[in-house]
């Protein structure tokens, strides 16, 4: 749970955003999330987790949800 | 307010003056100010031809003169004034282009002697730059 | 644009800046360039004569260059760090914030501005550094930068 409590935090900081807002987030649905917001999105969710992120791992991120995929591929743990 | 008041008040005139209206002021405290950006200005022609766009440090100089609307309004100075200044964070969220009409809103408040500003500017309700700024003040009389 | 022997970097005269960054007459508030480490450090120079287009409004009485001006001076000698890659050049950034702008001292007409820009990390089209300026060695303007290049940013764009 902590992963995923880190992972929501990223994006409420990132874009000023409400929590309740973040399940359906998708990339350019706010104006917060286009090109430059992305790569600073992309850069605090290394930062969170130590990870380095795939150029086709950065494209595909691109949705709230999608991330999670991503981040998991990188041995993070989303579950209980 | 017109704008002879304006150049009297922050001593600036054109081709460096970058307000166009006020829209309320609260001398010393508060100040909305309108500044509409059209091609025919200087800059756009080197910033960028063929792609005009406002610069980054024209936004500022228009925010930070209806700053010192707000402040200097509750003055009546005849000298010119220099102001210093140490501005910790500045951010660009969306480019200005010609056309948009930038409303810079400004709120000062005195902390422990120091002089502190914010400045949001929006086109169209949406927030494209913002600054925090601390003023040390140092004019001539 | 000359090549100078290699510890003493590259020098860009106003034709080799305009080569590297899109600013033009009457924005373009680098006069030279010099000891440019592509992907750096760059040093530059700004004179300042009364014949410019801000001075007689600022002020009428005693000429002083506005501040807007010197950071557009520290900017652009910033860009001046990783646009001389040659991967980079011409290509259009975008100012994103800057940090930590201070103003030391008026700078006046006659005088001359070096600015010396470093690049801190280059990463992904995102670039952080941080010009410094000195007028006769003494502290003038100061600012941290994070510019972008919007077209190398498009390549991690999401579909």
């Amino acid at each position: 749970m902590e992963n995923l409590k880190n992972y929501s935090r990223v994006f409420i900081e990132s874009f000023g955003i409400d929590e309740s807002k973040l399940s359906s987030l998708k990339y350019q649905d706010i104006p917060e999330w286009d090109s430059v917001g992305h790569m600073g999105l992309v850069a605090s969710i290394e930062e969170a987790f130590n990870i380095e992120m795939e150029i086709d791992d950065i494209i595909d991120f691109s949705s709230f949800e999608k991330g999670l995929e991503i981040v998991s591929k990188y041995k993070i743990s989303f579950n209980e | 307010m017109k704008i002879e008041e304006i150049e009297r008040i922050i001593k600036i005139k054109k081709p460096l003056l970058f307000i166009d209206k006020v829209v309320e002021l609260e001398k010393g405290n508060k100040t909305t100010c309108i500044k509409l950006f059209t091609y025919n200005e200087n800059f756009f022609q080197g910033h960028f031809e063929g792609n005009p766009i406002v610069p980054g440090t024209i936004l500022i100089e228009c925010m930070l003169q209806s700053l010192k609307l707000a402040y200097f309004s509750q003055y009546d100075f005849d000298e010119e004034v220099f102001l210093l200044f140490y501005i910790p964070i500045v951010t660009f969220k969306k480019r200005v282009i010609p056309g948009d009409e930038l409303k810079s809103e400004v709120m000062i408040t005195l902390l422990k002697n120091e002089l502190m500003g914010e400045v949001r500017s929006f086109v169209e309700g949406i927030n494209v730059c913002s600054l925090t700024i601390k003023l040390n003040k140092k004019w001539k009389i | 644009m000359n090549d100078n022997l290699a510890n003493k970097g590259l020098s860009f005269d106003i034709a080799g800046i305009k080569k590297c960054q899109k600013n033009r007459y009457p924005l373009l508030y680098i006069d030279k360039v010099e000891n440019v480490i592509p992907g750096k450090f760059a040093r530059g120079i700004k004179c300042f004569s009364y014949n410019e287009w801000f001075f007689p409004a600022h002020f009428k009485k005693e000429p002083s260059v506005p501040g807007f001006i010197q950071v557009e001076a520290l900017v652009q000698t910033f860009l001046m760090t990783f646009l001389t890659l040659s991967e980079y050049k011409g290509k259009k950034a975008m100012g994103l914030s800057w940090d930590k702008v201070k103003f030391k001292r008026t700078i006046v007409p006659g005088e001359c501005l070096i600015i010396e820009s470093h690049l801190v990390s280059f990463k992904r089209g995102i670039a952080k550094g941080y010009s410094v300026s000195f007028v006769d060695g003494k502290p003038a303007c100061s600012a941290e930068f994070t510019v972008v290049i919007p077209s190398v940013l498009s390549k991690f764009n999401p579909k």
